[in-house]
């Protein structure tokens, strides 16, 4: 609520309000427009001028027609919202701005309608970010499997991500809104496992075929929200008495199609069935708060990409990208697109690695310039690469070279520091814990108690005419783990963002905590453009203590280029093995997918490469632990990690609580 | 050299038949190890049961059990025996693998990764084609009988880099994997011990799987066919099912309250 500048009650005049415009927009290049607006303005009252201008003002910094459209729909977003909607609405097209661009924003601004449905009960709204967690691992419980939730201005699934929306304020109370959330989502899941999908291959061409087709979709969302409650309820009784609950009784549009789709065999074809009837009587198709959209556009386009090489999203841009030698000696960058893609925070990581492609289309031409200058240092250190389809090693194929990192903001540390203290008390309580479990060593020479069995052997041994033992005590020892721990975390440019700050998070929350126990433990970034520029960046050594220095590194961490795996694996656990340790532990932070300049190291090679190294390290004694930062399915996980373990943690935002969890978990 | 007196525990044999329900050829595979004298490692996650399958082959076989759940402080003589003083005389008491060697017992070793590794090391010439058990300390050695038969656990699920079967102590067992058994046969079994109907332990068993689903995903395991026997028998006792898996389910696997309220949530949806 924008409410802290309403001291005057008296509502702004038009000249007035042309000077706020003036001061807000400088050099208004539409001047009739702003007349409209100020006409529309003219006739609020003051707290609701004030606050229609704060949101002009707010939207004017990234979109003068966002601003305008805005103050020019005010006239009807007060008759149908309170002011807590009226700022979920703005705030609701500033989102849709950021994510889909402007004209997304400005249907959204126009379509009241939709908005004004689903924040009927602003007051009581429920947003997406409180139930994300909860809802993922809910579906991800049904499903057996990961399946990402995101949000989005509707409720809809493409079968691998389900959408929901980013606000639900459908019902009178926040609970019940919050639990909305799990319903619709659950819904989603449903169409994905019971046959939505699956039973007919050409529901687009059905919905085609009807004169009316956008009433025909809507039919169909009505008739399978009741066929898949049906479903989902003879499975999980519970939830299909929330369901039921939720949404209230049925429409009575529906009444006479509920038997038959609730029926326990019901598929698809009944519903399509229905379809038929019910268009051809003209009924017209009800609305309930609980629908989910069934679009088949958006699961048909999924599985055109899924075909591409099995693995969704990833393979149909592959095909788009053209690849460049895997040697790319010449530097012809001609015909590529100049545009510079951004990674948006938490971007699909498929599309992020694209992207890295494609934003080096544009740099390329001076980056190759200088990348492929490595000729002139030779080496640091050279390293065989498996190429599976060879069923061999490429011989010194990776030349590595260990690169400073450039020291960050010195204040990021204590930033960091502050954001986590009550979880770093937390967490140093549990290590802690680890090393208090002292050990008591049996038969020393002092202690603080009598050793009973040394005593009895040594009465024994008098007794027997042997000669007594002296060590008689018991004696308290410092736990030695003996463990030497290295991080390898990734610094390829896809973690640029959300990523790469929350592995700089995790590593400052180790270190703090780390620094409790006497564990070993060095930190290393890797990143590297093609196998003739390897990089590692040492961010602290062993032998380094975690001082200004290494909080200084920590902070420099970035996004590089692209994610060699496992050259980066056989160095650094050849660092590691040097050390005197009895437990060598690896553990790598990715962002998932291994992968290259070029096409080379994409795929099959580097998965196979990557897995080949942490088998050499595994062999050798070196125990890995993989943590991926992947919102995307982990599918190919087990196949890349091989010997080693490994967790998803699908969200960035959890790594730095996760990071050290594991710690734990790894290392008592 | 005083007079040595031994004292050797007497074993307890398993009268009634422990409820087990096989899942594959595991009883088979038993027996025919425990004919030829092999020793058998168990893998499997908590509470799947392992221990309960080795109860039921001792009663089967009509050997005495004896069972070692193993930890971080268990030493040699824990496992092999001691002297002890009795007056003026210096007794030795057989540890519960010499007890179990001397009788012809099975010998059952649970969580054996837990023992430190050069306590496990005194069971390597048991478990290879020698037989025998070395008590150092007055010299002797035990033959084990052709009934003798040494049995370990571990669980394979635990992420710690500190607790590995040494190669050289796993290389000797014929080896099982053990799991939670399908849905219809874990009903039955979270039916008949948990004293509950088929219906209810269907949809324990449903939260049980659901709850494996997370594993590695907030949870480091799921439910265990245990929990849901515990979460049957509270319902059994009266209790009203959503609370009777809140607490013997959702509270037991987790301590983080979103991961609690989310098991809770799949509590609900199947009751």
């Amino acid at each position: 609520m924008v409410t802290s500048h309403t001291t005057a009650t008296r509502r702004l005049f038009a000249s007035e309000l042309d000077v706020r415009f003036e001061r807000t927009l400088p050099g208004n290049p539409n001047l009739a427009v702003q007349q409209r607006a100020v006409a529309v303005l003219e006739k609020l009252n003051r707290d609701q001028q004030n606050q229609i201008l704060h949101w002009v003002e707010v939207a004017a910094q990234s979109s003068y027609e966002v601003a305008m459209n805005l103050a020019l729909q005010a006239q009807f977003v007060f008759l149908q919202l309170d002011s807590n909607g009226v700022e979920a609405w703005a705030l609701g097209a500033l989102e849709v701005k950021d994510r889909e661009g402007v004209d997304a924003a400005l249907s959204f601004l126009h379509d009241l309608d939709s908005f004004v449905a689903t924040h009927k009960y602003a007051e009581a709204s429920a947003n997406f970010i409180e139930v994300e967690e909860r809802t993922r691992t809910f579906i991800q419980a049904l499903a057996g499997k990961y399946i990402d939730v995101k949000s989005y201005e509707y409720a809809v699934t493409d079968t691998e991500t389900l959408f929901l929306p980013d606000v639900l304020a459908t019902l009178p109370s926040a609970a019940d809104n919050r639990r909305l959330y799990r319903v619709m989502a659950s819904l989603l899941w449903a169409q994905t496992h019971y046959g939505t999908f699956t039973d007919a291959s050409n529901l687009d061409e059905i919905l085609a075929r009807y004169p009316d087709a956008d009433l025909a979709k809507e039919w169909l969302d009505a008739l399978e929200a009741a066929r898949l409650e049906g479903k989902l309820g003879a499975d999980f009784p519970g939830l299909g008495a929330e369901i039921a609950e939720l949404r209230g009784p049925w429409p009575a549009e529906l009444a006479p199609a509920l038997a038959r789709l609730q029926n326990p065999l019901s598929t698809l074809a009944d519903t399509l069935a229905l379809l038929d009837e019910l268009l051809a009587s003209g009924a017209k198709a009800p609305t309930m708060v609980h629908a989910v959209s069934v679009e088949p556009m958006v699961m048909r386009a999924v599985r055109a990409q899924k075909d591409g090489d099995g693995r969704p999203a990833f393979g149909a841009n592959q095909e788009e990208f053209e690849p460049y030698p895997a040697e790319y000696d010449d530097g012809d960058m001609g015909g590529l697109s100049g545009e510079e893609v951004d990674l948006e925070p938490g971007e699909h990581p498929a599309f992020s690695k694209e992207s890295q492609h494609a934003g080096r289309r544009d740099e390329a031409g001076n980056l190759l310039v200088r990348k492929k200058g490595v000729s002139d240092t030779p080496p640091e250190f050279t390293y065989d690469e498996w190429d599976f389809r060879r069923g061999s090693y490429k011989k010194d194929w990776c030349h590595l070279y260990e690169v400073p990192v450039t020291p960050g903001d010195p204040n990021y540390v204590d930033e960091v520091k502050r954001k986590y203290r009550n979880y770093i008390a937390q967490i140093r309580r549990q290590l802690e814990m680890i090393k208090g479990e002292d050990k008591m060593l049996a038969r020393q020479v002092d202690g603080e108690e009598l050793d009973v069995d040394a005593v009895v052997e040594s009465f024994i041994d008098r007794k027997n005419g042997g000669e007594p033992s002296d060590r008689l005590f018991r004696r308290r020892m410092h736990n030695d783990r003996s463990l030497a721990v290295m991080f390898m975390v990734d610094m390829s440019g896809s973690t640029k963002g959300w990523v790469n700050n929350a592995e700089r998070e995790s590593l400052i929350l180790l270190c703090e905590a780390l620094e409790l126990l006497d564990d070993r433990y060095a930190i290393y970034g890797f990143s590297g453009w093609g196998h003739t520029r390897c990089e590692i960046y040492p961010i602290k050594r062993f032998d380094e203590q975690y001082g200004n220095e290494v909080r200084a590194r920590i902070a420099g961490i970035e996004g590089k280029d692209f994610t060699r795996m496992g050259v980066a694996v056989r160095h650094l656990s050849k660092l590691l093995e040097a050390e005197p340790a009895r437990y060598h532990l690896l553990v790598t932070i990715s962002d998932g997918y291994p992968d290259d300049f070029g096409d080379e190291y994409r795929n099959d090679y580097g998965i196979e490469d990557t897995r080949r190294a942490l088998q050499e390290a595994h062999e050798r004694g070196v125990r890995s632990f993989c943590v991926t930062i992947d919102r995307q399915g982990a599918d190919y996980l087990p196949r890349l990690y091989g010997p080693a373990r490994y967790e998803v943690v699908p969200n960035a935002h959890k790594l730095p609580l996760r990071m050290a969890e594991i710690y734990r978990h790894l290392t008592t | 050299m005083t007079k040595q007196t031994h004292i050797t525990p007497q074993l307890m044999r398993i009268d009634d038949e422990p409820f087990y329900q096989p899942v594959g050829n595991e009883v088979d595979m038993f027996e025919a190890a425990a004919k030829s004298g092999l020793p058998v490692l168990l893998k499997g996650p908590t509470g799947c049961g392992k221990t309960r399958f080795v109860e039921h082959m001792a009663w089967k076989l009509g050997r005495p059990l004896i069972t070692v759940s193993c930890h971080d402080d268990l030493t040699t003589a824990d496992l092999i025996g001691r002297y002890l003083i009795i007056g003026e005389e210096t007794v030795w008491v057989d540890g519960p693998l010499t007890a179990a060697v001397r009788a012809g017992a099975i010998c059952y070793l649970d969580e054996i990764v837990e023992a430190r590794k050069d306590t496990t090391v005194v069971i390597h010439p048991l478990a290879d084609a020698r037989r025998v058990l070395n008590i150092d300390k007055h010299g002797e050695q035990v033959e084990a009988p052709p009934e003798f038969m040494l049995v370990v656990s571990y669980n394979p699920g635990y992420q710690s880099v500190l607790k590995e079967l040494k190669p050289s102590t796993r290389q000797r067992f014929i080896a099982f994997d053990f799991n939670y058994p399908l849905a219809p046969a874990e009903s039955s079994i979270v039916a008949t011990e948990g004293g509950v109907p088929l219906e209810i332990a269907q949809k324990l068993v449903k939260l049980g799987q659901m709850t494996r689903n997370l594993k590695g995903a907030g949870l480091d395991e799921g439910a265990s066919t245990r929990l849901l026997i515990h979460a049957a028998q509270l319902i059994a006792a009266g209790v009203e099912p959503i609370s009777a898996c809140s607490a013997s389910v959702a509270r037991a696997l987790s301590d983080e309250p979103e991961m609690t309220a989310t098991l809770e949530d799949l509590v609900r949806a199947v009751f």
